[in-house]
């Protein structure tokens, strides 16, 4: 019940945010809704994971109850969706100050709340035509966003390849969820497991499903082929939605495929690991490498985003050998939000301020610009993997992981390639830092000041965020455990 | 010790390096005042445990409370983590501890002192600088960081540190970065990108070196599953349990894991491959390259080969593998006495006071490494592990001095070339008397620290008949002798450079450096003095405890047992050849920089074959145009042709998602069949 | 005979899929495009009425209907959106050719 309340919270704020003009109250509005959204999405975790407790849904109409229950929260979706709910947060209150020249801000607001509902929606689904209907919601949604303002030609022509590209890995998930249909008869989550775990040897069919689902989910997990929408549309968004399609878009693809891929198709039987691991092996490589000569900073931190999907890629490739593959690509998930989330908003004050995002006119911006500039190097270290912050214990714990594994060939090989690649990306996070604090100054900057202090909460918000889960990372390891272990099942 | 002085002496480093900034913001005196305080509690707590160590038992000081024995562990759960490895459950516990020993304690004093010594010098030295909270608050995070890494009970706690230590390090090798005097090289516009660059090469090149060392971390813990162990990272667990060693033997990659381990030292402390950013390290305040790239953090290096060693050989032991051990220890030897020449080789030609002294680190780790690798491949791992430990001592503490002295000489006459110098000799005395018993100790005159190290090293090479590395180090020896005297001579001897001239006439004259500047240069002379004298005190130090047998001496030292060690030390042969290296080292020197009586410019350019060695050698032996050739300007340019595959255009876009469909499809299908 | 049927429909899916697959990778008018869009999703849509027919011969579940419809409703809405980033694309570069949009690369 309570993700139905506050989807209609959300729809009411909307709604309302709609009927006023008066420009702060829609923002403040829009932030409270999400804040709202945040508060119950923990309660929801908290429920979950120290209470036992599975929070079901089923439709009410009679046709559709033929799918079983709707919605149905288990550890991981409730995970998701407060990392979802989270950064909705921070984005939204970093727009309050960010977007205050736009026009037509009541429908930007709409729109982000039906993407953090959408979010929440795909997290908690438990059927796939709910999934799905919530996929498309969510994709509706951000390419509207990434293409708000409309009247530059950059951000109509990120937005149309978002959208042909988007488009093309929704109806093949369509295929496959109708011949997951035409195989099982069914399109309940757990329905359709029961049914493929009595199925005999798998068939050609289930292994083009297999493909169309990782292929369209990927796309907008921004797999490597799959990835070329993300590198227009992130930077091209307002830097708000930027935070939120690097931060949580993509996590809702990687969610989706974890769902299907982990509860339909034993990896025994399926062995999609092999696959996987490519792709993230693969994924993380190719955009390591463009991103080594990135001008634009969004442009760059947008590679850094498909090179982290393919690390947590590899973390859930290896998932059904060991939880901790799994847990480790969760905890990436979590961390990498926050991480891109903070990295994007500050990008974003620097192109607030100064009015470009090439790096050559960057300059000794954050000599300028003193506590954006701190929360921006404490990402980008964090996103390098330096130790006492957050991004290190996750990539730490998949590499580990891979390591670990039981085939030492498969594991080395794998873990070394992670490794060099996380090589190549302290190359370009330096390069970032060195020409944003170090650099003698350009003549853009010459003028900057600090931002306003809306967004530098945001900011510190996330900043405190990173700091408290590197230096005591346990807690929040421990949800990122039991997210994975209700997905594997094995505790359960 | 003091209560929790195993804790506090890194935390409060690093507390107050957060409170550094706040404290700027009352007065700047409060803030200097701020990070003197935090390293000067650093090093009472560090010191607060030394006479625990000697005891062999830890007491708390104001109660007298006898709380356990060395070596002695604190730990608290950091982290856990479950391990499915198929269906069978494992837990990874990582706590968050402390480990008392000889070797930690060891480290974490010279930390302290010498963390100590150089933030008072840096009130003199760095007076009047700009951006001087950052400069506190890198520095403080160092020193907490780097005895965090010490006195780390295991390997993740120690990776904490010891990346933690690298970003300092990048941080402050990149301090003058707004400096807008024309840079050095002709790649960069001011000096301040210089600096920058500098900064961010010692950082990617290190990492390169941490990767390694985190794959073999991983490794360990695989092998520690596969032999059905719990998995721990302690170093106190890793050297009781044999089965991960076995388990690594028994698939082959003993020798290779072994070796991926020293990955990591060989990237820190800059050892050959990885050698090639300390030179660029110079970059920074003469400050940090003392406490950074001199006394402290290349040591980190050889803190985890002694650890490492120590670990693999006490398991080897029990586990009765050392054979299979030996291409490991050779390994190390070898590494390390290369690059103890290659890098005396490049220190002859160098143009740079500081890069004198920064080949020369190289080059002194090298021996380090040699000792601590040939100690252990003789299977008297004591001996190693004494003679490196000793000589990493030794060279903190002159390395330190001769770089606070090259700090005053540079901070008086403002330039780092040595051909600009020349002729201070009347003018700092101080600093000149006590740069030349740095020099001294660094070329092993005797009776100073660094011979008694250095021969201890020689000593165990020959013993054990390891004839190729004897030889290669005591060459290596000569060439130390001569590049340290060229450097003093060069610096203060001779005529007065042009350029001094020049600022004489300015009005600018060489002056000697204040007290604040040479009080701890004295400090670290008269040490540099003692402490080769000290020589049984320390062996007895390092031995106590119960990971080695004791040294033939024990841990009681008498007035006879020392005038023994006396004798033993001088009266071998090793002692003599040492001696001979010396002469034929600095004569050389003396006659062509000290004396003047040869222009080297002019021998150079008459003879083919010096003025190609000459080439060769101020080329860094080409590693480092190679590296920038193919590991920077490589990767670019393929990125470069790379990103073109990103056309933009949507029908391409569409064409390779759909050749990736087809290839997800190929490779089910292929499964399938 | 309805097994005959079934693999009528299925190969028109494919067709169809293939089709609009085709069109995305080749075709350089947006709106031709967005018509392949339309063509894949019909396929899709299609997949699931003879799914539903593949389960129980001659009959089509009323979800599957249900189904269709919903999807049906989003694709409309996918569409409007793509036609309307169309006319703003028209806008900023007079033309409709998707290889002279590719400002955004590398």
């Amino acid at each position: 019940m309570v993700p139905v309340a506050f989807a209609i919270l959300v729809f009411i704020v909307g709604y309302f945010a709609e009927e006023t003009r008066a420009r702060k109250v829609v923002d403040w509005l829009a932030t409270l809704g999400m804040f709202c959204t945040l508060a119950i999405a923990i309660k929801i975790l908290y429920k979950v994971v120290f209470g036992g407790f599975v929070l079901q849904f089923t439709y009410p109409i009679a046709t559709l109850s033929m799918l079983g229950t709707g919605l149905k929260v288990d550890a991981l979706s409730a995970f998701m969706a407060v990392i979802f709910s989270s950064i909705g947060f921070a984005a939204s209150l970093y727009s309050v100050r960010y977007m205050e020249h736009d026009t037509g801000l009541t429908q930007y607001y709409v729109l982000l709340l039906l993407l953090v509902a959408s979010l929440n929606g795909v997290a908690y689904a438990a059927d796939l035509f709910t999934l799905f209907v919530f996929y498309e919601m969510m994709g509706i949604s951000s390419y509207s966003l990434v293409a708000f303002r409309k009247h530059q030609w950059e951000p109509v022509e990120a937005a149309m390849k978002y959208l042909f590209m988007a488009a093309i890995g929704s109806t093949a998930v369509l295929l496959a969820m109708s011949m997951l249909y035409g195989l099982t008869g069914t399109l309940n989550f757990e329905g359709i497991a029961n049914a493929l775990k009595n199925a005999e040897a798998p068939t050609g069919y289930l292994y083009l499903v297999i493909a169309l689902l990782i292929g369209g989910f990927g796309v907008k997990a921004a797999i490597v082929p799959m990835h070329s929408w993300l590198i227009d549309a992130h930077p091209a968004a307002p830097t708000s939605i930027s935070a939120m399609l690097s931060g949580v878009v993509i996590k809702g693809g990687v969610y989706a495929l974890v769902r299907t891929l982990f509860m339909f198709f034993p990896v025994t039987v399926y062995h999609w690991d092999w696959m996987l691991a490519v792709i993230g092996v693969v994924t993380m490589t190719v955009a390591n490498i463009i991103a080594l000569v990135q001008e634009d900073i969004k442009r760059l931190l947008a590679y850094s985003s498909i090179y982290n999907i393919g690390l947590i890629m590899l973390g859930v490739s290896i998932g059904h050998v060991s939880v901790l593959g799994l847990t480790g690509a969760m905890f990436h998930v979590l961390n990498h939000a926050i991480m891109k989330a903070l990295a994007f908003l500050c990008a974003g004050c620097f192109l607030h301020v100064v009015g470009t995002r090439m790096l050559s006119d960057l300059k000794g911006v954050a000599r300028r610009m003193p506590i954006t500039g701190t929360c921006f190097g404490i990402s980008l270290l964090a996103l390098m993997g330096v130790p006492p912050l957050n991004g290190f214990w996750s990539k730490f714990w998949i590499i580990l992981a891979v390591f670990l594994l039981p085939d030492p060939v498969y594991g080395g090989i794998l873990g070394m390639l992670a490794l060099i690649n996380v090589l190549l990306a302290t190359g370009y996070y330096a390069k970032v830092l060195r020409i944003v604090w170090m650099d003698p100054e350009s003549e853009k900057v010459k003028e900057a000041k600090e931002a306003p202090p809306e967004m530098l909460i945001a900011l510190i918000i996330l900043t405190l965020a990173i700091l408290v889960i590197g230096v005591y990372p346990q807690p929040f390891f421990e949800i990122s455990e039991k997210a994975a272990e209700s997905v594997i099942g094995v505790l359960g | 010790m003091l209560p929790y002085a195993p804790w506090l002496c890194w935390l409060i480093p690093l507390g107050f390096a957060v409170l550094i900034p706040l404290a700027d913001k009352i007065h700047p005196r409060v803030r200097d005042g701020l990070a003197i305080l935090g390293s000067f509690l650093a090093m009472v707590f560090a010191a607060s445990m030394i006479p625990d160590v000697f005891a062999g038992k830890v007491t708390i000081w104001p109660d007298g409370k006898v709380v356990g024995e060395i070596p002695y562990g604190q730990s608290v759960s950091w982290i856990n983590a479950t391990v499915y490895v198929n269906g069978n459950e494992t837990r990874i516990t990582l706590g968050a501890g402390v480990l008392v020993d000889p070797l930690s304690v060891f480290m974490a004093n010279i930390v302290g002192i010498i963390g100590f010594l150089i933030m008072v010098y840096s009130l003199g030295y760095m007076a009047g600088e700009p951006d001087m909270r950052r400069y506190w608050f890198w520095m403080s995070t160092f020193i907490g960081s780097m005895i965090l890494l010490v006195m780390a009970d295991n390997l993740i706690q120690m990776f904490v540190g010891w990346e933690l230590v690298g970003l300092c390090s990048w941080q402050l090798i990149a301090f003058w970065f707004k400096a807008t005097t024309p840079s050095p090289v002709p790649d960069f516009k001011t000096e301040g990108e210089y600096n920058a660059h500098c900064g961010m090469k010692a950082w990617i090149m290190t990492r390169a070196g941490d990767i390694c060392l985190l794959i073999a971390i991983a490794a360990i813990g695989w092998a520690q599953l596969k032999a059905g162990q719990p998995l721990t990272f302690k170093f106190m667990d890793l050297q009781e349990s044999t089965g991960w060693l076995r388990v690594l033997a028994d698939v082959g990659l003993l020798v290779p894991i072994s070796v991926l381990m020293f990955g990591g030292p060989v990237g820190k402390s800059a050892q050959f491959p990885l050698h090639e950013w300390l030179p660029e390290a110079m970059a920074g305040p003469t400050t940090v390259s003392a406490l950074i790239h001199a006394a402290t953090m290349v040591k980190a290096g050889v803190y985890l080969v002694a650890r490492m060693v120590q670990v693999f050989y006490l398991a080897g032991e029990s586990a009765g593998m050392l054979v299979a051990l030996k291409p490991l220890f050779i390994t190390v030897a070898w590494i390390g006495c290369f690059t103890a020449f290659l890098a005396a080789t490049q220190a002859m030609v160098s143009m740079e006071l500081k890069k004198v002294l920064a080949y020369s680190t190289i080059s002194q780790i090298g021996y380090m490494m040699l000792g601590l690798g040939a100690g252990a491949l003789l299977l008297i791992p004591a001996h190693g592990y004494v003679a490196g430990t000793f000589h990493l001592m030794s060279h903190a503490v002159f390395k330190a001095l001769l770089f606070l002295c090259a700090g005053s000489v540079l901070h008086a006459t403002e330039t780092k070339y040595m051909y600009e110098m020349g002729g201070l000799k009347e003018d700092m005395p101080i600093t000149y008397w006590t740069m030349v018993i740095g020099a001294a100790s660094l070329a092993a005159v005797p009776g100073l620290a660094g011979f008694f190290s250095k021969e201890l090293i020689l000593e165990i090479l020959w013993k054990e008949g390891q004839l190729a590395l004897f030889t290669l180090a005591t060459v290596t020896a000569a060439l130390t002798a001569f590049y340290s005297f060229r450097m003093i001579g060069l610096t203060f001897h001779g005529p007065k450079s042009e350029y001094i001239k020049k600022r004489e006439e300015e009005g600018k004259h060489v002056h000697e450096a204040p007290p604040v500047m040479w009080v701890p240069l004295v400090i670290l002379a008269v040490a540099s003095i003692v402490l080769g004298w000290l020589g049984p005190y320390y062996e007895a130090f390092a031995t106590s405890g119960r990971f080695w047998v004791a040294h033939e001496l024990g841990s009681e030292v008498t007035l006879e047992k020392y005038a023994h060690y006396l004798t033993e030390v001088f009266a071998t042969p090793t002692a003599a050849l040492s001696l001979l290296m010396l002469v034929i080292g600095i004569v050389p020197a003396y006659y062509i920089y000290i004396k003047r009586k040869i222009d080297p410019a002019e021998l150079v350019s008459k003879n083919v074959v010096l003025r190609a060695l000459y080439t060769f050698l101020y080329n860094r032996w080409y590693i480092n145009p190679f590296y920038y050739k193919v590991f920077l300007n490589g990767t670019q340019a393929f990125s470069q042709r790379f990103r073109k595959l990103q056309t933009g255009i949507l029908n391409v876009n569409v064409i390779l998602m759909l050749i990736g469909f087809v290839a997800f499809i190929a490779y089910l299908v292929f499964y399938l069949l | 005979m309805a097994i005959d049927l079934f693999s009528w429909y299925i190969g028109t899916v494919v067709v169809l899929y293939s089709i609009g697959l085709y069109c995305l990778a080749s075709k350089r008018n947006l709106v031709k495009m967005v018509i392949a869009i339309e063509i894949l999703l019909a396929a899709a849509n299609l997949n699931f009425i003879v799914m539903s027919y593949f389960m129980r011969t001659g009959y089509v579940h009323t979800l599957a209907h249900a189904i269709v419809i919903i999807s049906m409703a989003i694709g409309a809405c996918v569409a409007a959106i793509a036609l309307s980033l169309v006319m703003n694309a028209y806008r900023h570069y007079k033309t409709l050719d998707t290889r002279k949009m590719s400002r955004l690369r590398w």
